[in-house]
């Protein structure tokens, strides 16, 4: 079986470790305990009659604006790039973020989760904010881990990527 | 080409007389030198263009380096700056290219001098150990001699107890598990997310506490289950061990972590989540699955059961001990009572610890728990059972014989073979009956009688004082004639003797005649001995005359030195020299008697 690490990044609170929870074991919780370093879990997923596991890191969101720690995102063939619909400041600070692992790791497969949809009344972010991030090709979607709203289409996504990129193999260095 | 020939070759393209001049110069080595001259030219293209050049040079610079080092280091010695310049400016740039060709080389090198400054540090601590005298070391000297391995061998077994459970092979970028075996005991969860946690623990730890990228998180503890983690370049190897870690564990880890490297380090480079080839490693990981299980059950051996153990073994040995003393003792008795004259010895028995001598005891003969020894019949608790009966031995005879006959003191008695002879004088009517008697005495087949004088009672009393006075020593002080303390109060019981013999003498009708014979020792002449034994004998005459008895009844008689006692011996024995003695004759017995000389 194929396996992947996969990295779960964004700032703090923005929902990182709920939607991991929701998606491998369906569960939600309002209370909010903010990871320490990394926590890993994983799923097994099928892309294309390919049987693929994946190592889910998922990181702690930095108080600082755009801080990530490059030894944890070593080695990951994708991220979840996650932000908070209700918090423009993590939608600039996943832009940020993706720059950043860009460096790091070069150009690899990711997914823009913008999460939290459920709740609309405070949405603080506009179409536009959204479309132009389409139009450079990027893949967002809107989830709730509350709902379960796009959450296994998120992952899916990256899968996807991740494994349309192991079959056309291309080497890289750290 | 020289140089001159160079310069002027650049000249023909600025000086356009000049130009005619060449053209003219150059038919001219067309002329002298025809087809060599194009060869010429055709050779200095090739040297001009650096391309060329390269080519030319490539051709032959393995010989010529080959060839160099021949000869001598000069090229060596001019390379070397480079060659250190280039690995500098390599592991600058990048570390890794070097430290993957390297990796498989230093690592071996490394653990050999480590190994053996452990051995000697090992070594050091065995003699420690070895001095130590607890239970455990001499129960542990004793597996030594048990299984025929080193002490040291056995203490090292017993102190490291352990299991390594599991050994995870980790994808050191990505923390993906690339192959985990465990053992059959081990309860595994999850090997891949362990894995991915182990890797993301060492991230955190050098992330949050900025140690130096090179070191890495090599143990952890939990109770008694230790991780350790040994790093190579591009994987990881995680053990987990239940117990105490032994110290070989760390250098096999280390070994297999360099071959999977050098084996596999293809698969290890281009590693894309496809673990499938890493099933290869299984063999080399095994050999990580150490434990020291074996040794376990020895080990659970408690003190309490060693003690136990001793105990019963001393218990043993002083049983042996007691039961081998016990024999000892027995087969001496038995010596001492086969032996033994008067006893018979015809069955013995051994019976619930105790024993039992049958056989036929003599009534004369000594009580058998005497002749074994009273303690040694007391400790054997033997139980005597004899039917009496009669021995034939002399000693026996004898002693029979003189219960039997119960002979006068004036009588001699002689046991030769199965012959009795009895000599000396006894009352006509004892001889009788001894004649008769003796055919009574088992063991005796004849008597002979013929030395024996019948006498009456008077005269046997005769006898007896007779035997007694002559067999009386007066003995004196060097040079001197008189008695003196206790000698001289030997006087009056003389006197009540020869009062006694003179009137048994009387009674026998016979004249009594005692002969006084003086001695003296070897000190002086002949001359001297003469005078002192004469006046000792006769100074004795006077004692007894001065008591009441005639004096007719004495002579004297000068021995001087002649006669020696047969008792005096070495220098003290002189003393017994110096004395007097009696002869008792019978007037009309004179015969009888030696004649002194
Ligand atoms: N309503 C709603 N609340 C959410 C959603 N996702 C997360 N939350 C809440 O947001 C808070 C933070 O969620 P976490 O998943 O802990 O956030 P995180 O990104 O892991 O935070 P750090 O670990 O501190 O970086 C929690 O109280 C969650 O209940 C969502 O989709 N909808
Ligand atoms: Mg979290």
């Amino acid at each position: 079986m194929i396996q992947k690490k996969i990295c779960m990044v964004g700032t703090f609170a923005v929902g990182k470790t709920s939607l991991v929870r929701r998606y491998v074991s369906s569960l939600f919780s309002e209370k909010y305990l903010t990871t320490v370093g990394v926590k890993i879990d994983k799923k097994t997923l099928t892309v294309d009659n390919e049987e693929v596991m994946l190592m889910l890191w998922d990181l702690a969101g930095e108080d600082e604006f755009c801080e990530i720690r490059p030894s944890y995102v070593r080695g990951s063939s994708g991220y979840l790039l996650v932000c908070d619909g209700t918090r423009k400041m993590s939608f600039e600070d996943a832009i940020c973020l993706h720059g950043k692992i860009s460096g790091i790791l070069g150009d690899i497969p990711f997914v823009m989760a913008i999460n939290k949809h459920d709740l609309k009344d405070d949405w603080a972010l506009s179409d536009s904010d959204v479309q132009k991030l389409k139009a450079q090709g990027w893949q967002v979607v809107l989830t709730s881990a509350k709902t379960g709203e796009g959450v296994e289409q998120a992952f899916k996504l990256l899968a996807e990527q991740i494994m349309k990129q192991n079959n056309t193999p291309q080497r890289e260095y750290s | 080409m020289s140089p001159l020939s160079h310069s002027h070759t650049q000249a023909i393209h600025t000086d356009p007389v000049a130009l005619q001049q060449d053209q003219d110069l150059e038919q001219l080595r067309h002329l002298l030198l025809g087809k060599d001259y194009e060869e010429l030219l055709a050779l200095k293209a090739r040297l001009q263009d650096s391309t060329g050049r390269a080519r030319f040079i490539a051709e032959i610079l393995p010989a010529a380096v080959q060839l160099s080092s021949l000869d001598n280091d000069r090229l060596t010695q001019a390379l070397l700056q480079n060659v250190e310049d280039a690995l500098h400016a390599s592991v600058r740039k990048n570390p890794r290219p070097l430290v993957d060709a390297l990796f498989p080389v230093i690592g071996p090198a490394i653990r050999k001098s480590i190994t053996e400054t452990l051995a000697e540090l090992l070594q050091t601590i065995n003699q420690m150990v070895e001095h130590s005298l607890s239970a455990r070391s001499l129960k542990w000297r004793f597996d030594a001699w048990r299984t025929g391995t080193s002490y040291a061998e056995i203490v090292l077994k017993n102190t490291l107890i352990y299991q390594v459970e599991q050994a995870f092979l980790i994808d050191r970028k990505s923390g993906l598990l690339l192959n985990h075996i465990s053992s059959d005991t081990a309860i595994t969860k999850d090997p891949d997310m362990v894995s991915a946690m182990l890797t993301a623990i060492q991230d955190f730890i050098t992330d949050s506490f900025q140690v130096n990228d090179q070191e890495n998180l090599q143990q952890m503890r939990f109770g008694d289950l230790t991780v350790l983690i040994e790093l190579g370049p591009r994987a990881l190897l995680a053990v987990a061990i239940r117990g105490n870690p032994p110290d070989d564990i760390r250098q096999v880890m280390a070994e297999t972590l360099e071959q999977i490297h050098l084996i596999h380090s293809d698969a290890l480079q281009s590693y894309d989540g496809d673990s499938e080839s890493f099933i290869a490693t299984t063999p080399q990981l095994e050999r990580c699955l150490l434990s020291q299980a074996e040794v376990k059950g020895v080990r659970h051996t408690s003190p309490l059961t060693w003690l136990l153990l001793m105990t019963a073994f001393i218990f043993l040995g002083y049983w042996l001990y007691g039961l081998y003393d016990t024999k000892v003792k027995w087969n001496t008795a038995l010596d001492r009572l086969y032996q033994e004259p008067g006893l018979a010895i015809t069955n013995t028995e051994e019976r619930q610890g105790r024993y039992i001598v049958r056989g036929l005891r003599d009534e004369l003969a000594r009580d058998p728990a005497q002749v074994v020894g009273a303690k040694i019949a007391e400790q054997l608790n033997i139980e005597w059972k004899f039917q009496p009966y009669i021995a034939l031995a002399p000693k026996f005879t004898r002693l029979r014989a003189e219960q039997i006959l119960q002979p006068p003191d004036s009588t001699q008695m002689v046991i030769e073979g199965n012959r009795l002879i009895l000599t000396g004088e006894a009352p006509q009517q004892w001889i009788n009956e001894a004649r008769q008697r003796a055919l009574l005495i088992p063991g005796i087949q004849n008597t002979d009688t013929r030395g024996l004088h019948a006498a009456e009672q008077h005269e046997l009393v005769f006898y007896e004082k007779k035997r007694y006075l002559e067999s009386t020593i007066l003995l004196f002080e060097y040079g001197q004639s008189s008695l003196t303390g206790q000698q001289a109060e030997r006087i009056p019981e003389l006197v009540s003797i020869i009062e006694q013999l003179k009137d048994t003498a009387a009674a026998m009708e016979e004249l009594l005649n005692i002969i006084i014979i003086g001695h003296s020792d070897s000190h002086g002449s002949v001359q001297s001995h003469n005078e002192i034994s004469m006046a000792r004998a006769e100074y004795v005459k006077q004692a007894l005359i001065e008591n009441g008895l005639p004096s007719s009844l004495f002579s004297t008689v000068a021995m001087g030195a002649r006669q020696p006692s047969t008792d005096s011996q070495g220098d003290g024995g002189e003393i017994l020299d110096r004395r007097v003695t009696f002869q008792v004759q019978l007037v009309n017995q004179a015969d009888s008697v030696e004649p002194i000389k």
